[in-house]
């Protein structure tokens, strides 16, 4: 069967992370996400190439493929919306945001608008717990969400695009120690400025 | 008050802290200079293991102890940094990585000289978008800037490091498992031993460590293990990222000098708790420590103090809840967290979460029955028999047992809690000997005796 998903320059691509490792088949998931990347969801016919890629067969690919969350095995929506819902995000509000959503587009857990627009999720803790209740457009942070302003936020993504919602709404970084002026300035900080180490005091 | 080792450069230099310029701007690359100059690999590892430096990935083992684990003349070698973060409540590793990826990549090449390692993989966890772009970037202009590579800065040190992105399954967090994943498999703990040091990725030498726990190193490669040593407490040197989440005015990562106590973390850095509530409960170290409740605030983040007291500080995940919570609730989302990812190798895990998850359920539903809060802590015992701490194990990894965690010490501290949702609904209990066929009847069988829930659910 010839090849549909890597050719030309993906395949280029493969085949140099293939070789970025001492066994072959440790390209498996970044072969994988870049299938995904291309096709939009994880394909059989994409699994076979990977398969051939790194040398296992295509029942092994699928057996890793099912294991990890971020591969889907059907087409999903053009954007994917992933709320988390673990503890800290729970105690403040994530089940109600969630179900607002739902109730909004009329989706179950992992549906897709009719319009294909908006898949949406429920996850585990998605390591912004600092800024709960948050949730990924796509795997970007948008932290602090409120309930009331979710669907906006969503909609706001449909007409504006990712990018420029993401830059103005989301974390475009993670967050950094919330600390004040006043308390760097009471010690927080280092006293000594960093002194780059002497040549001899090894 | 110790000075800031980790969040120092992001903090000073917030817009430029993670490229190759601000790094190098605020004396980046200048340890591994000094070392490459300077020492040997055996003198580095002497350092990390005089400064104490004990792994932030949840089970604290010193840093230096597990480097000497590897055979003396065993190559390749293999240097694996865990960046899989995914502990409810953890959010430091995604910081490093997006703030300061130079910090762990020097950590990682000065590990490597002093590991004598050549190959370094950092596995950093999938939805992290940013933080492995980053990561690539700082690869990237590490190798531009001869940091990396062949010979590396005129030395006859080899080092290469591949970034690896993974897919969305907490267990591969756990370093077997990590390791499955990282050769292209599901992600399936190994049974130990071997321990990975003697036999890890490709069955070679690999020794795995957290992403906090590297980026302390080219601190202490520069300013010597004594200096690390001479901040914290005794056995819990240095400082430490802390998660604090939850119900405080002012959440967020803090670095602190260990042996601070919660109280100062949730009135000082936390700013106290919301609306100014009452502190309930907090979980002091992630989702697989147990919960203390208000009267534990004036311990010390000191990892043996807390584990003597029957939890741990494990991955520096605080989560704090007011008295306004529904602690079932809060119980039963870390339940259900541990059921959906457990990797289902083991009985007591697969099936024991799941149940746990159920009974949950039913409690919070409405439809708990008075036997039901017997049956959570004899089910628990199952999969971590005595309920000890630390958790005894019947499994291959540490996941089944740390899903007791939570039932067992909110059982215990919060006994009226769990009353209050069963009262009155002694007509839901099944009659002794027609309970209904399938799988509840099975649990149902299994309870045999019910264990006294003082006695068991002792945290
Ligand atoms: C279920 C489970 C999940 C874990 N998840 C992580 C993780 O996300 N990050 C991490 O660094 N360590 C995690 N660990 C701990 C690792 O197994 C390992 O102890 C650690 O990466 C070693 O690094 P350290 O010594 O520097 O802490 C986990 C352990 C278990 C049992
Ligand atoms: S304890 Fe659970 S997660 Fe760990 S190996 Fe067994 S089944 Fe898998």
């Amino acid at each position: 069967m010839a090849a549909e998903v890597f050719t030309g320059e993906l395949l280029e691509q493969a085949r140099a992370k293939v070789a970025e490792y001492p066994e072959p088949r440790s390209a498996l998931l970044p072969l994988l996400h870049m299938l995904q990347e291309q096709a939009g969801y994880v394909t059989t016919g994409g699994m076979r190439e990977v398969a051939a890629l790194v040398g296992v067969t295509p029942a092994e690919v699928y057996g890793t493929a099912t294991f990890y969350t971020m591969f889907k095995l059907e087409p999903i929506g053009r954007h994917l919306v992933s709320v988390c819902t673990s503890l800290s995000c729970q105690i403040l509000g994530a089940d109600e945001l969630y179900a607002r959503l739902r109730d909004h587009y009329g989706v179950a857990d992992r549906e897709t608008t009719a319009d294909g627009e908006f898949t949406f999720e429920e996850v585990e803790c998605a390591a912004a717990c600092g800024g709960a209740p948050c949730l990924q457009i796509d795997y970007r942070f948008f932290e602090f969400v409120k309930a009331d302003e979710v669907v906006d936020l969503v909609e706001d993504v449909r007409r504006r695009g990712l990018d420029a919602v993401h830059a103005e709404r989301g974390s475009v970084l993670a967050p950094l120690p919330p600390l004040e002026a006043a308390e760097i300035a009471a010690g927080i900080t280092p006293e000594h400025k960093w002194t780059p180490p002497a040549e001899d005091d090894a | 008050m110790a000075e800031l080792i980790l969040t120092k450069r992001m903090l000073e230099r917030p817009h430029d802290a993670h490229t190759l310029e601000g790094y190098e701007a605020s004396g980046g690359y200048l340890a591994l200079r000094q070392v490459l100059a300077d020492m040997t690999p055996e003198q580095v590892h002497a350092e990390v293991k005089t400064s104490g430096l004990r792994g932030r990935g949840g089970a604290g083992f010193p840093a230096g102890v597990k480097w000497g684990f590897v055979p003396a003349d065993s190559f390749p070698r293999y240097l694996v940094i865990n960046g899989d973060e995914g502990e409810p409540g953890t959010f430091k590793d995604r910081m490093l990585m997006e703030r300061d990826p130079h910090q762990l990549v020097e950590g990682v090449i000065i590990s490597c000289f002093a590991l004598q390692a050549e190959h370094a993989f950092i596995y950093c966890r999938g939805e992290m978008d940013l933080a492995y772009r980053h990561l690539c970037d700082a690869v990237a202009a590490a190798e531009a800037a001869g940091y990396l590579g062949r010979g590396i800065l005129g030395s006859d040190f080899d080092c290469r490091i591949t970034v690896h992105r993974a897919a969305g399954a907490y267990i591969c967090g756990e370093e077997t498992a990590l390791l499955e994943s990282l050769e292209g498999l599901r992600g399936w703990p190994r049974m130990r031993p071997p321990f990975p040091a003697v036999a890890g990725l490709y069955a070679k030498p690999t020794v795995v460590n957290n992403v906090e726990t590297i980026s302390n190193v080219p601190h202490i490669a520069a300013r010597g293990g004594a200096w690390y040593a001479s901040m914290g407490t005794e056995k819990s040197t240095g400082t430490r990222l802390f998660c604090l989440s939850g119900h405080v005015n002012r959440p967020g990562n803090y670095e602190i000098e260990l042996g601070t106590t919660f109280r100062e973390l949730f009135d000082r850095w936390g700013k106290g708790i919301r609306d100014g509530n009452e502190l309930k409960a907090f979980v002091p170290g992630g989702a697989s420590a147990p919960w203390f409740d208000a009267s534990s605030v004036d311990l010390p983040l000191d990892m043996d103090v807390v584990q003597q007291h029957g939890s741990m500080l494990g991955s520096g995940a605080v989560m704090v809840m007011d008295h306004t919570t529904d602690i079932v609730r809060a119980a039963w989302r870390l339940v259900k967290f541990f059921a959906h990812e457990s990797c289902g190798q083991c009985t007591p895990c697969r099936e024991g979460t799941d149940w746990l998850e159920e009974i949950m359920e039913r409690l919070l539903d409405g439809r708990g029955r008075p036997s039901d809060i017997g049956l959570l802590i004899d089910v628990s015992d199952n999969i971590s028999p005595g309920l000890t701490w630390p958790p005894a194990q019947t499994t291959i990894c540490p996941l089944g047992p740390s899903a007791t965690a939570p039932i067992a010490s909110t059982i215990r501290l919060f006994p009226g809690d769990y009353e209050r949702l069963v009262a009155g609904n002694e007509d839901l209990e099944p009659a002794e000997s027609t309970g209904p066929a399938g799988p509840e009847r099975t649990v149902a069988v299994t309870i045999g005796t019910k264990p006294d829930r003082e006695a068991v659910a002792h945290g």
